[in-house]
């Protein structure tokens, strides 16, 4: 049995070598019967496809759940960066969000999407970090904490990817998407952005790479054009935040620095004292 | 191969292609184009004279001019679950396309999987531009069935009239059940008088339902008679079709009709966030 998903859409169809069965998590407790005709409109805008091979009814319930749960988080996480929507809302965004990133496969996989790309102007960062620290949402705040001090290192291993993908290394434009999906969800991005070799191998094992034709090929390029990580550790990191917070107090001009970048400050302040910031 | 509109020109051009080969005009789009084929047009109009014609003879003329009436201000409406809808309506924000973005795979992966019926459906009835077509159904309250989404994405008529044919059924099923021969479809001898112009969407559906409208017929019962899930004998549901060509954006909707009540705290906050989001597009969400 072959199948094809959405988190977004809710939805999953299933071929079972004889016919075409829909499954929506919430309409039906059976799968119901559909044909070729129906499946263009159950998925057909679907962006966020996943495909599975060789399963069973209850693991494609099981995936489209947790692709539901995935892509509500992911789009919680977009609504506390969004500063155009009202304090209320956002508040509530963070409320959820905290409560679905206890689950350590949905707060990887958000992890996977903000990690992956440069946050645009538009982000809310610190909009987002003065909310959750109001809400006191601890989980929220490490994401975001990750963000913002990641913000470097993701702008370097994004703009290896994109000359890489500019002189065709990953195909044409439909290859070079799927390509870029499948490092995403693979948490390839991620790993690198971490410096994490271990995350990074076995990443490689994720089944979301099956459909990527030469993969460790393709990576080992892009490891090649990414810039040596020249940040210094986490500690280090700390400790001079700690100090230039502290002279800023007594200089009132260099608080301005520590507003303008509360995402960070506060965070690796308190990082190390309520374990804000998860481990790989 | 259809003639450039261009006088000056009036080559014959391609039946999938935008501009004139020969002189670069603009083209009407091609589903338009095949719509408008006199062939098409004639057995359209055949097809409405006849349904008429036995409308009259059943006394049922005045049902006809009322459903006609009230087809005049159908729409086409695309089923949705909150979260696509939400992505649609970002496309022109950069923070959340940024990140969708990071997403969108899989389309191909899912053309290989759905199966040659429907790629030889899809290629016969638009012929090198299947790519372009959007499919929606439609509408006379916003509904549609609610097993594709429980949102329906209302497009405003006035961008999508220019691009927008309508066609007798799910055109795949159309086809399964017409199937035509190897030599038919070769011609392009296909479906002809099943299709019209968005202009002429309601001859189409008087062609199509005359022989369920009565003497007498509730109006209130037309949105249901052009709308009907589960109808046909493999218990999909029945409808027209709506072929628009090229993108959707959230300047192309003129409403969102919420069909079911939120199913999450996650969903109230999404639409929540959707409403306030989208205002300042002008579109409103309505609730049934």
């Amino acid at each position: 049995m072959d199948a094809i998903l959405s988190g977004r859409a809710g939805r999953a169809v299933v071929f079972d070598g004889e016919r075409w069965l829909s499954v929506d998590l919430d309409r039906d407790a059976e799968p119901r019967r559909c044909s070729a005709g129906d499946a263009r409109f159950l998925l057909s805008d679907a962006r966020d496809i996943v495909r599975i091979s060789h399963t069973s009814l209850e693991a494609v319930r099981d995936r489209l759940s947790l692709a539901r749960d995935q892509d509500d988080a992911l789009q919680l996480a977009l609504f506390t960066l969004d500063g155009a929507l009202s304090v209320e809302t956002r508040r509530e965004a963070v409320r959820e969000l905290q409560r679905q990133l206890a689950r350590p496969e949905i707060r990887g996989f958000v992890r996977d999407i903000l990690l992956s790309h440069p946050a645009p102007a538009a982000a809310d960062l610190a909009g987002a970090t003065t909310l959750a620290l109001g809400m006191l949402a601890p989980r929220v705040l490490a994401l975001l904490g990750e963000v913002a001090r990641g913000q470097p290192r993701i702008a370097a291993v994004w703009s290896a990817w994109r000359a890489l993908a500019e002189q065709g290394a990953f195909g044409d434009e439909d290859e070079r998407a799927d390509t870029c999906a499948a490092f995403v969800r693979a948490g390839l991005f991620r790993a690198l952005v971490m410096g994490n070799e271990v995350a990074l191998e076995s990443a490689l094992a994720r089944p979301e790479l099956a459909f990527v034709a030469r993969v460790r090929e393709k990576l080992e390029a892009w490891r090649r054009a990414v810039p040596p990580d020249e940040r210094p550790s986490k500690r280090s990191r700390y400790e001079a935040r700690k100090v230039a917070v502290l002279e800023a107090r007594d200089e009132p001009p260099k608080i301005k620095i520590t507003v303008l970048d509360t995402a960070t400050t506060v965070l690796d302040l308190l990082g190390d004292r309520i374990k804000l910031t998860e481990s790989e | 191969m259809d003639g450039c509109g261009n006088t000056a020109c009036g080559h014959e051009v391609p039946s999938n292609v935008e501009r004139c080969p020969h002189c670069g005009a603009l083209l009407e789009v091609p589903n338009v184009r095949a719509a408008r084929q006199p062939r098409e047009k004639d057995a359209l109009h055949e097809r409405y004279r006849r349904a008429r014609e036995d409308l009259h003879t059943r006394g049922g003329s005045a049902t006809a001019d009322a459903f006609e009436r009230a087809l005049a201000g159908s729409s086409a409406v695309i089923m949705r679950s909150l979260g696509e809808i939400v992505r649609l309506t970002s496309s022109e924000d950069e923070l959340y396309s940024t990140y969708y973005k990071l997403l969108d795979a899989g389309q191909r992966s899912l053309d290989r999987s759905w199966g040659l019926r429907r790629a030889l459906a899809e290629e016969v009835l638009f012929h090198g531009y299947k790519q372009e077509i959007r499919f929606a159904m439609l509408t006379l309250d916003g509904r549609g069935p609610s097993k594709y989404g429980e949102y329906g994405v209302v497009l405003e008529p006035g961008m999508i009239a220019a691009r927008a044919t309508v066609f007798e059924e799910n055109g795949v099923v159309f086809m399964m059940r017409h199937d035509p021969t190897f030599e038919q479809m070769s011609r392009g001898d296909v479906a002809h008088g099943h299709r019209a112009t968005w202009d002429d969407r309601a001859m189409l559906c008087i062609a199509k339902l005359a022989p369920h409208l009565e003497a007498g017929t509730d109006p209130a019962a037309f949105p249901g008679l052009l709308l009907r899930s589960g109808a046909s004998l493999e218990g999909e549901d029945d409808f027209v079709e709506v072929h628009v060509y090229g993108p959707i954006t959230v300047r192309t909707i003129a409403k969102v009709v919420q069909l079911e009540p939120d199913r999450s705290d996650a969903e109230a906050i999404k639409r929540r966030a959707w409403v306030e989001r989208l205002s300042s597009y002008g579109v409103a969400l309505e609730v049934l």
